[in-house]
Parts: C-alpha cells; structure tokens; sequence
C-alpha cells in the first residue's frame, strides 16, 4: 500500500514557544526558551526528523532527536541573510547555535562584584562528543572515566569599541554548565556543584562577554570548525562553539534578574585571503600593506591586523583600506603579526605570521651616522634643522632612505663631480673606504657606459658592505620601501638595456619609474611599449632573437614566458615563435600580455592556459606619447 | 477512527496547513521566538528548587511533540514522553527534586505516552521509546549517580500537526483521547510504555 502522505504538501510546523519559571529559595527566575523555526528537513512529506507517527512510520527503526533536522539553515549577520548547507542535520543544528563571542546586556547598576551568573548549554555536545568523528567544535570525546567532555571559554569584557578585553579563561566540563561571574564569587543562584564553574580572575568591570574562538590546550585541532557550504563561496567554515547562554545577576533588591544575550559568529571565507606586502615604519608604529585575493564573492569591508610579543602589550588595528597602521610599537620588540579581510558575513582565514620590528636608534651614534653624510657629500658640519630632519627619517625610515637624499640633494648635484669624484664619494661615504682599483674600475666602466648615477647608488647601498656599515652605528640599513623603489627602477632598467640594447636616459627613466610608482602603468605595459616602440621594430629583429630577447627580459618571471608560449619545452616554444612573431604577428603575439594590471608581472601576466586572452589585432593605440624611447610616436 | 481514514485526514491535513502556513526556507534561530524545536537550556531541581516549563501552541493547528529531558552532565536523556497540544492551548510541567533524585510531571492530566499518572515520575524511569531505564545507565561512566539529574536541560521537537477540522481529535479530544495517541506514538502496538 502507497504511503498516503505521498502526496502531501510541504510540512508547515512551527509557533511553539516556551517560557520557563524557576522558583528556589533565593527567589524566582524566569526565560524565554529558544527556539528553532524551519527544522523540518524532509518538507515533502509528514514525515520529518524521524518523529513520524507509527501510521505514517516507513522504517522500523528511527532515531529522534536535534541530529535530524534540516541541512540546510539560514543566519543574519550584519542584516545579510545568507543560506548555508552543512554535511548533516547536526552540523547544521550546530552551526546554527555557534556563537564566536557571546555579549550581554546588563543594566548600569551592575558591578562587578555583583552577584552574577551565566548558564552555558551545549545543546548537541552529546551528539558531536559520542564519536571522535563527530567532534566538530568540540575539543575532545566524552571521557567516561572522568565523567567529562571540556572546552575551554574566554571571559571578559565587550568594549565599547567592539572589541574583547579578555579577562582569563575557563573550562566548561558539563553540557549544561553554570559559570560564576562576579567578584565575589556569589552566584545569581545556587546550582550543582558538579556542573559549577567560578571564574577566578580579577575584574574591575562585569562580565558582559564570552569568547570562543579556539579549542582547548592539547587538542588535536586548535580551531573550532563547522565546514558548510554558503551561496558566497563553496568553502566556508563557521568558528565557535554551539552554546546558549543566559546571563543571570542579582538586581539591587536581591532579585535575579536574565540579561538578553546576542552573538556573533565568524566565518572563514576560505576563497578570501590576505597577506603582508610591504611593512613600512613610523616613529612608534608600521603600516603594513596588505595583498589581497577574492574569489568569495563577497565585498570587503575592512582589514584588521592583529600583533603580540611575549613582552609587550597586543596591538589590534584596522582600517576600510588595504594599508592598516598599528601602534604604537615597543622599539626592538619582535611582534609576531596576522592579518584579516572582514566582511559582512565574515572574514578571510588569518593570513601566514608576519614580524614586525621597530628598530631601536641610538641617538648619538644614528647623529654621528648623519654628520658623516654631511662632511663626505656635502662637505661641510651640519646644521640643527638639517641634522634633526635626518634624524627622524633615520629613526623611521632607513640609512638608505638619508643616503638618497643627499646624494640626490640640490645641493650634492650642484658640486658637479665627474665619474671619479661621484664614485669616490660613494665609496668613502658608504663603505667607509677608499675605492680598490678593480672596483673603482668597473662602477666608472658602468657610469662610462651610461649607466644612471642613481643605479649605480643602488649598486653601493644594497651591498653587505653599507649594511655593515649601518649596523654598526646602529641604523636601519634599507627598509621594505627602498626594496620596492630599487626594484621599479631595476625593473625599467632591464627592458632598456635587454629590449633596446641601451641605457635608459634620464627623462625617460624617471617617467617610466614614476608610472609605476603612481600605478598609472603596470608591468604588462611596459612591456608592451618596450616590444612595440619603433625603436625596437626598427632593429629588424628576427623571430628567435626575439623570443630570446623575451626570455632575457623576463628571466625573473618564468612563468610570464610560459603564460606565452604555453609552458612547452624549448624546441616547441621556438615552432611556436616561429609560428606567432612572423613579420607584423610579432606585435600580435605581445597582445598575449595584455590584461595585466599589477606592479607585479610575474603574478598579473600568469594565466592559466585554458583562460589565455586569444591573440588579436593590435589596434589599440598608445594613450600618450611616453618620453624615453627614441623616435617614439604613437604605440600600435 | 480505521487506518485509512487517519491517512485520508492526515493527507488533507498536510494540504490544507501548507497552504496557510508561510515557507521557512531553513533552519534558523527564530526571532521571534517560535519555532518547531524548543531548546531550554537549564532547568533547575537543585535543593528546594522547582522548574516550571510551558510549552505554548498559539497556532490553529493541533501539535504533536516530544519532549526530553537531559540530565546536565552529558546531556543524556533522563525522561522523555510523547503528548498532543491543541490550538491555543498549552502543555506545562514541572521538575523537581524527589529523594536523591529528580521526578517530573505534567500540571494537568494531558494524555502522554508514556502516561504519567497522577504521581511525580522519577527520571530514568521510563522513556518515550520504550526502555525504561536512561541512557547513562549501564555506561561506564564513573559519575553516574542521580546527583547529575538535578540541573540539566530540554529539548522539544515538534513531531506533526494537523487543523482540528480534519480530525475528530479536536481540543478536547486530543487532551483526553489517549489511545489515539498511544496508538500514533507508543513505541509498542496499544501499549503506552508505561
């Protein structure tokens, strides 16, 4: 006999509610129970989470309870709705009542040495504790042996600036456990002994809030995971721990009263990351740029990095822009460092450790340091202004940084040295020697060639010799910034003299450097630019030199060849050369690297071979005229 | 009522509720705080203590639910029962100690499988699903005294509804008729468990 609820319309359950009044000696309590709406999984018939009545009973066996409600749930966060899927009924459940921070409304007249209280209850612990395979966000099985299954929950205070200043941590044994908030260790209320837990630490406010983030020493995942599927992202997992929790404190009549309780959860977005790119420092803070990758869907917010070190205070900072600055930093404390992507229904997974350190500068030594820069480029004793100005990009910034400036200053440059005086000086000032003939040699042969004087300057402070010589008054040799500046310019450099055999001249130079520097060109463009001036076409370059002159150019960005030639062995790239740069296909082949967009030609121009841009006509016309690349008009 | 026709009034009943109820597209915690599953997170047996626990039906529609009560140390069932809630009614019981350990009982005498009668039931007395001893008994646990009854939690799920029009179990007939709810939820043909 057919099932007669075959046919039956989706199952429309709901509109129980359930109040509680506990009456003990100390007085009366009462709450609200909470509830879950939607938890049907099976809407297609009665039947659902395996209560069905014996007339509509299909199996003879079923196995009732919280484990088998519906897969699929919904939360709000920030006033997005999103829809999610666990893997099962009780994961859902769980991943329903996860909670990251939970956060209390008390009233004003609360103190901390109120009596206060928190009923904490894990409604599907027993579920996820049965089995090591069902832990979840629990951090270890039911131990029989000592009647227990703990987690470990942080208390403290919810700011007023959002944030959560801990207070210490407790451990939760029970599924239902009543933890003791207050100074003076008074409960709103007595409960069982065995379920009890007081918190121990000092408090100078009340307990408003409870955190839990990561699992308990020792166990063998540190994080607290429920992995779901969202309609932001595939991958997402859902942080914190399935709890309820209820406030109770005594009033100041002597009443217990229940605070209302919200929570937030957090959600790793698993296709969001971001990582440190480029750390640069203040005088008592760093501010870290972030790169980002974002695949989730989802528009960030905001980007936070949090920093500890053993001996110093934990630093937080954020920002709506992807450069964050955090302070103010301890001097020579090695902070160990995170960053995260913040969104409306989550955040990225933290990003890999990053350090930060804020050298400590000795004055007289770093002042001492500065003096040598005034008496060996410009010649003559400091004066205060000056020497104080320098003192402070000193400290904030580095040697190489103070270096620049004067061998750059108006005031160097109207010395007008020759090649021998400008390497002299060089040597003198950042090695702390005379030059030796063979070096002094090869720096004129290069300035003799061309050579721009301020890549020769790179060549001397990049050296270990300058960085010894930093060291050893105690300065900061080069910082992350001068890194980038010296590759800009190193990579504008090479596609002069690899692409047009020349050293680049001055003008030209300083405005491909400083398109780069402004983001107005990227990587990709100057290669084009390079390739497609007529000062190159006008070398009649054959299809083999030109791949070589491709392989050269791009020595440090492999994978930009292969994203061109398809990642094949030699001989075939050679074919394909052969194939794609004959006569005017030459410029259509480079069109391949069209598209990229970043500073950064090796990530930007890599592609994956099914997604390559297919080649077309070159018709795209230079926007501008850019200086530097002789008998240039327009780039087509 | 034969068999047949409980099919023919449950099918109708599922007809005529979807189309009066709105969808809920998933799980979620309810704002407003009703819902097909009731979480209580502590009741209290503790000393003197008395924990009153009610359970609302403002909707149309006649519930069937299941209700368990967890003992607080691993949230294993301690009692657990069956009953029906009409329309605009209500089911409330109580929890309170009882010697060493705890007993329960409904305020008015609402059908139940198992039944309770007119006494205080002790937890670990019987279960909903026939046994009648708890599931922490015959574990291993070494702290499995009656102690860990005394506070805990529970749970209740919302098991089928049906509009009092489609049946002949109207408000009073599903309070009273016991055997029509022993008959749809006893784990055992005719029996309540008891």
């Amino acid at each position: 006999m057919a099932d007669p609820t075959d046919e039956a319309l989706p199952w429309r359950g709901g509109g129980l509610s359930g109040t509680v009044v506990i009456e003990s000696g100390g007085g009366t309590v009462s709450y609200q129970a909470i509830a879950i709406d939607g938890f049907a999984r099976n809407r297609t018939r009665a039947e659902h989470h395996g209560y069905n009545s014996k007339t509509t009973r299909t199996t003879s066996t079923w196995t009732p309870g919280l484990a088998r409600g519906s897969l699929s749930f919904q939360q709000t966060i920030d006033g997005t709705v999103i829809t999610q899927t666990a893997a099962s009924g009780l994961e859902a459940l769980s991943a329903v009542l996860d909670s990251t921070l939970i956060t209390a409304q008390l009233p004003t007249i609360a103190s901390s040495s109120a009596p206060q209280s928190w009923i904490v209850t894990m409604p599907t612990e027993h579920l996820h504790t049965d089995s090591e395979s069902l832990l979840g966000p629990f951090s270890e099985p039911w131990d029989s042996d000592r009647s227990e299954s703990c987690d470990v929950t942080q208390v403290g205070e919810n700011t007023t600036l959002g944030g959560f200043k801990n207070a210490g941590s407790v451990t939760l044994c029970a599924s239902t456990n009543v933890l003791i908030t207050s100074n003076k260790r008074s409960p709103a209320f007595a409960s069982p002994s065995w379920l009890t837990q007081t918190f121990a630490g000092s408090l100078t406010e009340p307990i408003n809030a409870l955190r839990m983030a990561s699992k308990r020493e020792g166990s063998a995942a540190r994080d607290r995971r429920i992995t779901v599927s969202t309609n932001y992202s595939q991958d997402t997992d859902i942080v914190g721990l399935p709890v309820i929790a209820i406030p109770l404190y005594a009033d100041r009549y002597g009443d217990i009263e229940s605070g209302s309780f919200g929570s937030t959860t957090t959600r790793l977005l698993k296709r969001l990351s971001v990582s440190e790119s480029v750390t640069t420092y203040g005088k008592s803070k760093a501010t870290v740029q972030l790169a980002e990758v974002n695949e989730s869907g989802v528009r960030v917010d905001a980007y936070s990095i949090s920093c500890s070190a053993p001996s110093a205070s934990d630093l937080t900072a954020s920002s709506v822009f992807q450069s964050v600055s955090i302070g103010p930093l301890e001097p020579g404390i090695s902070y160990t460092c995170s960053a995260v992507a913040h969104t409306a229904i989550g955040e990225s997974e933290p990003s890999a450790n990053f350090y930060i350190r804020l050298e400590t500068v000795n004055t007289e030594r770093a002042l001492a340091f500065i003096e040598r820069f005034y008496q060996n480029i410009l010649g003559r004793a400091s004066d205060t202004a000056g020497l104080n100005n320098w003192f402070n990009v000193i400290q904030t910034q580095s040697a190489t940084t103070v270096a620049i400036g004067f061998l750059q200053s108006r005031e160097f440059l109207n010395k007008n040295l020759n090649d021998a005086e400008f390497v002299d000086t060089l040597y003198r000032t950042l090695f702390d020697r005379a030059g030796d003939p063979a070096g002094t040699e090869a720096w004129l042969a290069q300035l003799a060639s061309g050579r721009l004087r301020e890549m020769v300057m790179y060549g001397f402070l990049r050296s270990s010799e300058f960085l010894a010589l930093a060291d050893s008054f105690g300065v900061r040799a080069i910082n992350a910034n001068d890194e980038a500046n010296y590759g800009k310019r190193a990579f504008v450099e090479r596609f002069y003299t690899l692409v047009l055999g020349r050293q680049p001249d001055q003008i030209g130079f300083e405005h491909w450097v400083g398109t780069l520097t402004s983001g107005s060109t990227s990587g990709g463009d100057i290669a084009r630019a390079f390739f497609l001036s007529s000062e190159y076409q006008r070398q009649n370059t054959s299809d083999v030199p030109f791949v070589e002159t491709c392989y050269q150019a791009f020595s440090a960005e492999r994978r930009m060849i292969r994203a061109c030639w398809g990642g094949l062995g030699s001989s075939l790239r050679v074919k394909l050369a052969q194939k794609y740069c004959q006569g005017s296909l030459i410029q259509t082949s480079l069109w391949r690297w069209q598209g990229a967009t970043v500073s950064d030609p090796e990530a930007s121009l890599l592609r994956p071979s099914s997604a390559r841009i297919p080649l077309r006509l070159a018709t795209t016309v230079w926007p501008h005229s850019p200086p530097g690349l002789r008998g240039e008009g327009s780039f087509k | 009522m034969n068999l047949p026709a409980i099919f023919s009034a449950l099918a109708r009943t599922a007809l005529f509720c979807c189309l009066a109820h709105p969808t809920h597209a998933a799980m979620r915690i309810s704002p407003t705080g009703e819902g097909e599953v009731l979480l209580v997170p502590y009741y209290s047996a503790i000393e003197g203590d008395v924990t009153l626990i009610t359970i609302n039906n403002p909707t149309d529609y006649v519930k069937a639910v299941g209700i368990s009560v967890r003992e607080g140390l691993a949230g294993r069932e301690g009692l657990g029962w069956a009953t029906y809630i009409a329309p605009g009614s209500a089911f409330t019981f109580g929890i309170k100690r009882d010697g060493s350990g705890v007993a329960i009982k409904p305020t008015n005498d609402t059908c139940t499988v198992p039944q309770f009668h007119s006494w205080w039931i002790s937890m670990r007395s019987m279960l909903w699903d026939g046994s009648a001893e708890a599931h922490y008994e015959g574990t291993s646990d070494s702290f499995s005294g009656e102690e860990r009854e005394q506070a805990g939690s529970v749970e209740v799920i919302e098991m089928e509804q049906w509009h009092p029009s489609e049946s002949v179990k109207g408000r009073a007939a599903v309070e009273r008729n016991c055997e029509s709810l022993v008959q749809a939820w006893s784990r055992f043909e005719g029996e309540d468990g008891d």
